[in-house]
């Protein structure tokens, strides 16, 4: 037997080590386990990708404050539901959380984040999926991150991580010490600060600044940033219905119907009820350009999910003067978009509370 | 599926590990061997199963049909169905895309519009092709007897292991390995194995990822049309490439290498501290050894070799390169790499500069000789990892930095005056210029800092493995347990650390 424990010696021996050192950072600096993560990059001279940044800063802020209606979705949702709004109409007691983000977190990144906030606040009631008609789901926003979301940019799908990071088993791998990666990259790849200034923000952005100052006062919104690009395409709506081939039940269905079914299914495990909100657009209804196909989807999904809401239809044409770039509104009518929200929110509760 | 993700490491390995010890002792063992390295190969697309099989069981048949005739003629036919097959496929694959949109960017003056055909190359490809391949010649040059069972045939091509990007290992080596019962590997091979898979795993995710961080971070400088890097980024780029790719590719032989012996299978070693070769033919028996020997075994040798003369010898050097390059991607810069290790073989056979160095210079002579090699190298590693739009600017890029330095010590010719003078200390002065030269070129200072950085541990353990002839992971034997148990422990918290976090294939994926 010993000439069999003999040669892993050495392994025991760093394996315990590990488990010391680990142990003592953790009694002593007892990390927040939302911080003992890889969701970050930390690489040596590349910033953070902004929204990363903010959906990790969201994570880390809001992940356990037991929110009755959490919302997730694309930059639509994120700069134009200000939940203060929205909870001006709920019930008292009721809070609305905005944990929206970006379309390159996907829908598999949207779902994940509700997934999370239902997992550590079984008191969640609505799940509000808050996107854009414009960037429905598709095989990139689903089926698996690293996607790049539009042809010629590196912006890449990165919702996986949402799951990897917080909730999948591999998190018991996540050291104490891991918590403090920042530290020690930084120390190491900039020289302890010759190169970089060591309490610099995650991103180096004006808008990120703006974002920082913001989200905690208003439960994750932020004003609109961008700068208006004008020209916004008024005609007839493009949507993109793609479908797929399901191996279980061998027939094909749109992503449309596949995602959002899963979704409701998420949503009942949770004993939640799941609220599909589009935002408006400037474009208008149509027939050629995949707008009645992707009307046609929802349709079906909403026979087949009563228990679903859709306060809204797909397309609610607004005027292009109020939007900044086709799938934000300028900041000045965040108010405007806020109630739209708000008024759909209260209605929903009302009724369903009265059952 | 990558050898550096959770699912490998503590989902497959320790299932197929137990799996197979299980079977270890029935006949079950290889066909059990067998699925696990089709899953592990087909998780990502079942259909890069098809070429596969299309290529090992076109091999598995011509081998039976040779070594089932002594008609030399009906043997060569097969011998050449099943290179024409291996190489059709291979080309279809590998080339077709690249041939199309030349020849459509060819015809477009002519107003004829074509559409490039893109086809998604499934990866191991170029390894398996020649794997199977050395099977089918072994067998015709009546070196190798075929092996009946199509299972243990089909597990030697397919060995998970190896099977993505080598070691490209020949029949005669693996084939009767896994075809008998092995014993079960000793508690000291099993021990050192695992420091080779954790080894490997601190080369490709601390130091090959880093380095590729650098060098992706470099060509989004160049991403704009005519944009020009500071001085010096280019040389950070070439030398960040130069330890990425061999980071990369020594990494993932070190861990094929340490996985295959939890398996009670040996693998040749593929690298043996390759940047420490004083010239070209050093470097070629130290880098992608597999490749490179099967290069000399199944084509420069049938070319005629050395044995015809230097003008013959040259030619084959040459062809035996022109192909090695061709054989790692589609692109006129792979073929001028190759083009170019050729030159250099041809260069340092009629030309031996590293034995002048080492004659007349002695061990500085062998340092200079390691210096000027490596750096012949990174020229070729240029024209294999930039594109031709970024050939100039990195090119530029180096050449400018001499005047940076030399304009930094005019800036200040000043105070160099007065150092003359004897009224200043030199060292406070050439302090005073590295700060300048620092402040006047941050991003290249920055950057060398982190080259360096990511360096140190590549050069060292490298060092380390070349002062003994061997890699760093084979050191693990020779070192006292509390050494051992350190080292696992700084590579442990190297890469809880520093592995950079984006998803990173590894390189020899794509070819």
């Amino acid at each position: 037997m010993n000439s069999f424990i003999s040669p892993f010696r050495a392994w025991v021996a760093a394996v315990a080590m590990l488990f010391a050192i680990e142990a003592v950072v953790y009694a002593v600096a007892k990390p927040n386990p939302l911080d003992r993560t890889n969701f970050l990059q930390f690489s040596f001279a590349h910033n953070e990708t902004p929204q990363r940044a903010i959906m990790y800063d969201k994570i880390r802020t809001f992940a356990d404050t037991r929110p009755t209606f959490v919302q997730s979705g694309d930059s639509s949702g994120f700069y134009g539901v200000n939940p203060e709004l929205v909870m001006r109409r709920l019930p008292a007691g009721m809070t609305y959380l905005n944990m929206s983000c970006c379309a390159n977190l996907g829908f598999k990144g949207y779902y994940n984040v509700m997934e999370l906030m239902a997992s550590r606040n079984p008191m969640l009631r609505y799940m509000v999926l808050y996107v854009t008609p414009s960037t429905m789901p598709r095989s990139e926003t689903w089926d698996g991150s690293g996607a790049a979301l539009w042809q010629g940019t590196d912006l890449r799908v990165f919702g996986d991580a949402v799951y990897e990071e917080f909730l999948s088993v591999w998190r018991i791998l996540h050291l104490p010490s891991l918590a403090f990666r920042r530290q020690v990259t930084d120390y190491f790849y900039y020289i302890n600060g010759t190169f970089n200034e060591p309490d610099r923000p995650l991103v180096v952005n004006k808008d990120y600044d703006e974002f920082l100052q913001n989200y905690r006062k208003y439960l994750g919104w932020t004003p609109e940033t961008d700068p208006v690009r004008g020209g916004i395409p008024t005609g007839e709506c493009e949507i993109d219905v793609p479908s797929a081939f399901d191996i279980s039940t061998f027939s094909s269905s749109t992503y449309i119907e596949k995602v959002f079914a899963a979704y409701a299914s998420m949503a009942r495990r949770h004993h939640s009820t799941l609220i599909i909100v589009f935002q408006p657009t400037a474009c208008s209804r149509g027939t050629g350009r995949g707008s009645a196909e992707a009307e046609a989807a929802i349709e079906r999904f909403r026979t087949s999910n009563p228990d679903v809401e859709f306060p809204f239809p797909l397309i609610e044409t607004w005027p292009a003067d109020l939007f900044s770039v086709p799938a934000h509104l300028k900041r000045e009518y965040a108010d405007k978009l806020g109630e739209r929200t708000a008024k759909a929110m209260a209605e929903i509760v009302a009724r369903r509370e009265k059952r | 599926m990558q050898f550096n993700s959770y699912i490998f490491i503590f989902v497959f390995l320790p299932v197929v590990l137990a799996g197979y010890l299980l079977l270890r002792k029935t006949r079950f063992a290889n066909a059990f061997m067998l699925l696990a390295s089709l899953y592990f190969y087909s998780v990502g697309a079942w259909w890069y199963l098809v070429p596969f099989f299309v290529t090992a069981l076109l091999d598995f048949f011509v081998g039976q049909q040779i070594e089932g005739s002594n008609d030399e003629n009906y043997r060569k036919r097969m011998l050449v169905i099943s290179v024409v097959a291996n190489l059709g496929l291979l080309s279809v694959f590998k080339y077709t895309g690249w041939l199309t949109a030349d020849v459509s960017r060819w015809l477009a003056p002519l107003g004829i519009a074509m559409t490039p055909i893109a086809l998604a190359l499934p990866p191991a490809i170029s390894f398996y092709t020649f794997q199977s391949m050395s099977y089918t010649i072994d067998i015709y040059r009546r070196e190798f007897k075929p092996y009946r069972n199509v299972v243990d045939y089909l597990s030697f091509v397919s060995f998970f292991p190896h099977l993505v990007a080598g070691p490209i290992m020949r029949a005669r080596d693996l084939l009767p390995q896994l075809a008998r019962m092995r014993p079960l590997p000793s508690a000291a091979t099993v021990s050192g194995a695992l420091f080779m898979i954790l080894f490997g795993l601190f080369q490709k995710t601390v130091l090959a990822d880093n380095f590729g961080g650098m060098i992706e971070s470099i060509q989004r400088m160049m991403a704009n049309p005519g944009a020009a890097l500071p001085p010096g980024m280019g040389l950070i780029f070439t030398y960040a490439f130069a330890f990425q790719i061999y980071c990369d590719f020594a990494a993932y032989s070190t861990i094929a290498r340490g996985v295959a012996r939890l398996f009670g299978v040996d693998l040749m070693r593929n690298f043996l501290t390759p940047y420490f070769s004083t010239n070209p033919s050093e470097f070629w028996t130290r880098w992608h050894i597999s490749l490179s020997t099967w290069l000399r075994d199944y084509l420069y040798i049938p070319l005629g070799g050395n044995q015809h003369g230097s003008l013959m010898t040259m030619r084959n050097l040459m062809i035996t390169m022109l192909l090695g390059g061709l054989w790692h991607g589609a692109g006129a810069f792979f073929i001028i790499w190759g083009f170019f290790h050729g030159l250099l073989l041809v260069l340092y056979r009629f030309a031996p500069i590293d034995q002048f160095l080492i004659r007349y210079l002695g061990r500085f002579g062998k340092f200079l000789a390691i210096v000027v090699f490596f750096h012949l190298v990174c020229v070729g590693w240029v024209f294999f990892r930039a594109t031709p739009e970024q050939f100039w600017p990195i090119v530029n890029s180096i050449a400018a930095l001499p005047g940076a330095v030399v304009g930094i010590f005019h800036q200040n010719s000043n105070y160099w005056d007065e150092v003359h003078a004897g009224h200043l200390p030199f060292f406070t002065v050439l302090i005073g210029t590295g700060k300048g030269f620092i402040g006047a070129n941050w991003t290249f200072s920055v950057y060398s800092w982190g080259l360096l950085l990511f360096m140190i541990p590549a050069w060292v353990t490298d060092y380390l493995g070349w002062r003994r002839n061997c890699e760093f992971a084979d050191l693990f034997h020779d070192m006292s347990w509390p050494l051992r148990a350190l080292a696992i422990l700084i590579l442990i918290y190297g890469i809880v650390f520093f592995a950079r976090r984006e998803a990173n294939e590894f390189i020899y994926f794509a070819f």
